[in-house]
């Protein structure tokens, strides 16, 4: 059986601290700051004292094919995962996790949104085997199975995705606006036109910003066990779609986008439920039409 | 109206442990008293004395219902492990009949919180693809559920269909 890393207990000690005195501590500064700092105290050692025995407690591991994950220390609970009903595994590294060299697995399964199981601050080469030997138990293996080969077939450049991202009518309409009201602000001194500006600065965030930076450095490889794409300029993720667990493919291809002669290919994986389904879908986010008989 | 709720041929239900009733009467005695208590604070800091005690009045009874039914509500839990499916009977104002082929099983999850543990249940809980039916077997002794699990679990994998 394996455990998570121990650095763990000190991210969600300092996790839960932050929003403790981000959202009490200002309503607790009224009565002065040696209260803060003795509620804050307070709180390091509570949830130390609930993280370190959950973090000893909960362990997972792989018992003949099936994945058994144990966790929680108030309300325990134990999951046992026939491996051959898994959708999709994810290997995930966000910013501060790959500082200290960890990784989390996702092991998405078609039970809904509250079925994925999320293995938590790994270490990256214990994240790395982990998903080798649920992949091979899943393609029916054993768990000793070496790395099944790949072969890259697709990379998306950096200057195609952020031209392609650039060249839709909502994004090239709101620079525009964007631009105008700037303009307006600047020849007016007029403070209304940046109120006007700030829900379109959200909504590039949104639909320009987030694409850009999820889907930098995309590579797609086809193996064995299945597709595997790679992705992520902060979060770095990823995912493995074993073969015959994509229920439905959708070319997307908006209007200015045809005269590019590119596309988006979209799938639906059964595992990705609720928020993730969003997320997960893109099989390439960017791809020249010819592209799409890849599948 | 019975033979729609019967077990499947030539078989009985197995029951759950008198132990469920207790849980349950413990949760609704606690949710009973907070709200019966919080109630009459305010009703008595508002209105005075009599609504507060026509409140823990109406609570009180509610809590004595709750707490006859409890046994009732355990007496009506069955499950019975099929050949080919899970059969699965609970509910006493509305009846239900459930059955879960072992093939569509997703996920077999066990969980037990603070007082199912001091009173040694558990709850099994099986996940299928749709997403909002939840298949749970409650207040089994938590040897029994682990047991189930696995051969919940097991059974899945041998009568794979699909998905």
């Amino acid at each position: 059986m394996f455990r998570s890393h121990w650095l763990i207990i000190p991210l969600q000690v300092i996790g839960v601290t932050l929003v403790f005195v981000a959202l009490v501590g200002p309503i607790l500064s009224q009565f002065g700051l040696a209260w803060v700092f003795v509620l804050t105290v307070a709180v390091v050692f509570g949830s130390l004292a609930y993280a370190l025995p959950a973090w000893w407690y909960g362990s997972f591991g792989l018992r003949e094919d099936h994945l058994v994950v144990h966790s929680g220390l108030l309300l325990r609970s134990s999951r046992e995962i026939p491996l051959s009903r898994l959708q999709a595994v994810d290997v995930v590294r966000p910013l501060l996790m790959q500082v200290f060299g960890l990784a989390e697995l996702r092991v998405e399964l078609a039970g809904g949104d509250g079925s994925a199981i999320r293995l938590r601050c790994l270490r990256w080469k214990v994240a790395e085997r982990m998903r080798v030997a649920v992949l091979a138990h899943a393609a029916g293996l054993s768990g000793r199975a070496p790395e099944a080969p790949e072969w890259p077939f697709y990379r998306l450049p950096f200057l195609l995705l952020l031209g392609a991202l650039t060249f839709r009518v909502p994004v090239l309409l709101s620079f525009v606006l964007l631009l105008l009201l700037l303009t307006a602000f600047v020849v007016f001194l007029e403070p209304g036109a940046l109120a006007g500006a700030v829900p379109l600065v959200l909504g590039l965030l949104r639909y320009y910003w987030g694409p850009l930076a999820r889907y930098t450095d995309f590579y797609a490889s086809s193996s064995s066990d299945g597709l595997r794409l790679r992705y992520g300029m902060f979060q770095r993720r990823m995912q493995t779609v074993p073969p015959g667990r994509v229920q439905a493919v959708r070319v997307v291809e908006p209007l200015l986008w045809r005269a590019l002669g590119v596309a988006r290919v979209e799938a639906t994986v059964a595992g990705y439920a609720g928020a993730r389904q969003a997320d997960s879908t893109a099989l390439l986010p960017v791809a020249p039409r010819g592209g799409r008989s890849l599948w | 109206m019975d033979d729609a709720f019967a077990a499947p041929g030539g078989t009985d239900w197995s029951r759950v442990p008198v132990a469920l009733a207790w849980y349950r009467r413990l949760v609704t005695a606690a949710g009973c008293l907070a709200v019966g208590a919080v109630g009459s604070l305010l009703l008595f800091l508002w209105r005075g004395p009599w609504p507060a005690v026509v409140w823990a009045a109406l609570v009180l009874v509610a809590a004595v219902v709750l707490w006859l039914l409890a046994g009732r509500f355990q007496r009506s839990w069955g499950y019975v492990e099929g050949p080919a499916e899970l059969y699965l009977t609970y509910g006493v104002l509305v009846r239900q009949l459930v059955v879960v082929p072992y093939g569509r099983m997703q996920v077999v999850d066990v969980t037990t919180d603070l007082l199912e543990q001091a009173l040694g249940i558990a709850t099994v809980r099986v996940r299928t693809a749709a997403s909002t039916a939840d298949t749970r077997v409650v207040g089994l002794p938590l040897a029994d559920a682990v047991q189930m699990r696995d051969r919940l679990a097991a059974r899945s994998e041998t009568f794979s269909t699909g998905l």
